[in-house]
């Protein structure tokens, strides 16, 4: 049945001599689990939908790979979307989308796994689906198909994908992908699909689109039915305790260069910072680390079993570990033995960070960015971001004492009750940093000509489950505005200013707000030729708006629109934990200028995550929080 | 710190490494294997790793030597065990010599490769294909045009030609081998030898299916060619 070798001699004598980075299709890599398809029974395909290079640079995907491939019973194998090129090759060839592990097609595995890390991977899902030769609608495939399933942080507003993927899993995978695991019998004895699917829907975390119907009325919902035995709303999955999860420590180690080419460990997960924006500081709660013990011994043995030449300690703001000074101190001595560089994956705001990136000596490789989102501290207040002007300047004073010369800044423009005030805000600050530069240069004797302070502008896209899920976006004439304002206020040559691709925002946020009218969207803009779209080289705008036309559906209106508080969203039944009422507390809140503290410095600020899912924040050294 | 020179093959599905790849595979394979290795000095301390001769991604070799620094004393078989036990079978470290400072000026003065091409038996015309390879190795020039760094340049590949010759043929394709000048002071690719044999109109069409397979590479010593290990 399996034609795993005829596949591997076409791709590699008649097809990888043709195209770029070949190596991005041929698997091999040290510590890929290779496992007899005879000796298990349930097979799962990790597929990411992006390149290769940008996919194994993915955390996440090498815990789930090397979690299931840890069962006797399963193998895990994992496919990439092939660049362009590649893709062409493979359909001239009729070659069809395939395991690196095996060469086997997509089509044989029991379970697809897609990873939604990003809204505009849409169209490289329904290529990758189609490269497989499998019907692009849930509703054409029926047992003969391999289930497909997918998670990550975009799932939390599965409702564009909806009609493409059969069942969506909402929070961490670590356990729930065990219990689907396990379904797989069943699902196989299963006469139909959807018999396979009530199968998975009774899964906590498991949402199977197919079970709710669903009608609009502007861009809220008017009315939700869902057939009996789905839940009415999905409960997120959260691992309590990361120590009961171990991270892998054989992970695999790609051959060719990714983008994040180490080792790494996660501190912890969860964030309750609680920048209003912010997405992963709403679905990834509560704060959850690992011991420093459990993480220096899994560093030590990752470095060991891959012979990474740096390691990583990854979070979502790794500064704010409890104990992330004693944790730098005890490795820092190992990895400078072992010539390995050590990272943590962004910096705070203020000079404690500068600190401990230093005596990591990391700011040497990968230059200093801090992100202080807005330009004026009412702004910022109104974010929830908790750092001052003060914060900044110490931060770049200790940037500069330590010789660093070129800051970059990286700010956020069109966030909700902006004004031009704050637009403007952005250069004073990046003015501020340039003078205090170069006084510090003066008063050591160097050039002050040569500090340069580089600005990074990204546009807000309001995201679902966020306080800030109701408000509109800028209009990209009044983006635009708001650039050519900032760009007369900067005054020094000293500063330099780049901005993103506003469109690019304009149809993240059509597609991260969208609901179950935008999936024939994302599919004719695919069959237009969509692909890659967050690459800029195949971002092509045009045929997106020209798809959103033909559909009757104007991508300003949905990103461009603002909701009613008291409106059903069409991700309101996909739960996060988060209370509704918190996030409407935080929006008023923002309105008002008002902060709100991180639960971990002081008491529970009541988001519902802790009771709701019976959980509490896992910190271990002191800072305990009593939700 | 001692020095020693392997040989290592690039096999199968790895030949599709690049020259910079292979480097990191091995210095990850040094570093699982427990071994010290050597950095040099400076801001970006980098380890001691030199590869002789970068092949071009997609060929295979059994012949990839490279010389490695470590920072602990340790014998050659010692060195060829170890990463035995850390590379697959297609990346097997075939042999392992400590290196003198001889051996270390040979890498310097790498001259030629021996490759084995296999070409698809409907690439070739009727003629028979060893009197096509005679003629052309009488010709004192063939020159073929070679994009380099953007711009195309003509150049003469017969003064880098040594050998060419049939060593098999059969109903489904031929091998040729090849001794090619390699180095930095002259260098022909494999690719830019079948490119000159597609204008001379020996490989027909698209040279799909073509493999190529570096057998050694030599370096010259007092006139003479000599293996690098
Ligand atoms: S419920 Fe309270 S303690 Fe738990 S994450 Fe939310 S704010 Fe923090």
């Amino acid at each position: 049945m399996r034609n795993g070798s005829t596949l591997e001699r076409i791709v590699m004598t008649e097809i990888l001599p043709l195209v770029q980075k070949p190596g991005r299709y041929v698997g091999g890599e040290h510590n890929a689990v290779r496992k007899s398809w005879d000796q298990v029974d349930k097979r799962f395909l990790f597929a990411f939908p992006d390149v290769y290079d940008v996919g194994m640079s993915h955390l996440g995907l090498k815990i789930l790979y090397h979690k299931i491939n840890a069962r006797r019973d399963a193998l895990c194998e994992r496919a990439f979307a092939p660049w362009p090129d590649m893709e062409s090759q493979m359909r001239s060839r009729g070659v069809p989308l395939y395991s690196l592990e095996s060469f086997t097609p997509a089509a044989e595995f029991d379970i697809i796994g897609f990873t939604l890390q990003y809204e505009l991977n849409y169209t490289n899902v329904l290529n990758m689906l189609d490269l497989a030769g499998i019907p692009l609608r849930s509703s054409d495939r029926d047992q003969t198909h391999p289930l497909v399933i997918a998670g990550g942080p975009v799932a939390y507003n599965p409702e564009p994908l909806a009609s493409f993927i059969d069942a969506f899993v909402i929070g961490d995978g670590e356990e729930v992908i065990d219990e689907i695991l396990d379904a797989v019998p069943a699902l196989r004895r299963s006469a139909s699909r959807p018999e396979s699917l009530a199968v998975l829907s009774k899964i906590s975390g498991v949402y199977v689109p197919s079970f709710y119907n669903v009608e609009y009325s502007g861009l809220s919902v008017s009315r939700i039915d869902h057939s009996p035995q789905a839940p009415g709303e999905i409960t997120p999955r959260r691992v309590a305790d990361l120590e009961s999860v171990p991270p892998p420590d054989k992970m695999i180690v790609p051959l060719i260069e990714v983008i994040h080419d180490r080792a790494a460990v996660e501190l912890f997960r969860g964030c309750s910072r609680g920048c209003r924006f912010c997405q992963a500081g709403m679905i990834y709660r509560p704060v959850r680390e690992r011991t420093a013990e459990t993480v220096r011994k899994h560093v030590l043995e990752q470095l060991a079993d891959t012979g990474y030449d740096e390691v990583s300690l990854v979070s979502l703001s790794s500064a704010d570990y409890s104990s992330i000074e004693s944790l730098v101190e005890s490795l820092a001595d190992d990895c400078r033995e072992q010539q390995v560089a050590l990272s943590l994956p962004s910096l705070r705001v203020d000079s404690f960070s500068i600190d401990l990136a230093d005596r990591m000596q990391q700011l040497r490789k990968s230059g200093i960015t801090f992100a202080p989102e807005a330009g004026t501290q009412r702004l910022r207040d109104v974010i929830n971001k908790n750092v001052t002007e003060g914060d900044l300047i110490q931060a770049v004073s200790a940037a500069f004492a330590r010789g660093w010369m070129t800051v970059k800044l990286y700010f956020m423009i069109g966030l909700p009750f902006e004004t031009d005030e704050d637009v403007i805000g952005i250069a004073d600050l990046a003015h501020k940093v340039v003078q205090r530069g170069r006084e510090m240069a003066r008063d050591a004797g160097t050039s002050p000509g040569r500090v340069k302070v580089n600005i990074t502008l990204a546009s807000f896209v309001p995201k679902p489950h966020t306080p800030f899920q109701w408000v509109k976006q800028d209009h990209p004439a009044e983006f635009q505005r708001k650039i050519d304002l900032l760009r007369r206020s900067i005054r020094s040559k000293a500063v330099k200013l780049s901005w993103n691709n506003p469109e690019v925002s304009l149809l993240e946020a059509a597609l991260s707000r969208g609901d179950r009218r935008v999936g024939p969207v994302i599919q004719s803009a695919w069959q237009k030729g969509c692909r890659f779209d967050s690459w800029d080289e195949w971002f092509s705008p045009g045929k997106w708006w020209e798809a959103f036309d033909e559909s009757g559906i104007d991508p300003l209106y949905i990103g461009g629109s603002e909701r009613d508080l008291d409106s059903r969203l069409p991700w309101d039944h996909i739960g996060t934990g988060v209370s509704k009422r918190f996030l409407i507390d935080e929006y008023e809140r923002a309105r008002r200028g008002e902060t709100t503290p991180d639960c971990r410095l002081e008491k529970c600020t009541g988001c519902g995550v802790c009771p709701e899912l019976g959980l509490s924040p896992v910190l271990y050294a002191g800072g305990a929080v009593d939700a | 710190m001692p020095r020693f020179r392997i040989r290592m093959r690039k096999m199968g599905r790895y030949a599709f490494l690049s020259h910079l790849d292979l480097m990191r595979a091995l210095e990850r394979a040094v570093r699982r294997s427990g071994l010290r290795l050597a950095f040099s000095e400076g801001f970006h301390p980098h380890p001691k790793i030199s590869f002789a001769a970068p092949l071009s991604v997609g060929v295979s070799s059994e012949a990839e030597v490279a010389d490695i620094e470590l920072a602990c004393a340790t014998s050659a078989d010692e060195v060829r065990e170890r990463l035995a036990a850390h590379l697959p079978e297609e990346l097997r470290v075939d042999r392992v010599v400590q290196a003198s400072a001889d051996d270390q000026s040979l890498m310097s003065r790498v001259a030629v490769a021996r490759y084995r091409i296999s070409v698809p038996a409907d690439l070739l015309g009727n003629r028979p294909l060893g009197d096509q390879i005679m003629r052309l190795l009488e010709r004192d020039s063939l020159t073929v045009s070679r994009e380099r760094k953007g711009s195309t340049e003509v150049v003469d590949v017969r003064p880098m030609i040594f050998e060419l010759a049939v060593v098999h043929a059969d109903a489904c394709h031929a091998e040729i081998e090849a001794v090619l000048a390699t180095g930095s002071k002259s260098n022909l690719r494999p690719a830019d030898l079948i490119a000159a044999l597609r204008e001379c109109g020996i490989l027909a069409g698209e040279p799909v299916g073509v493999t190529v397979h570096r057998v050694e590479i030599f370096a010259e010593q007092n006139g003479t060619l000599v293996p690098l290990i």
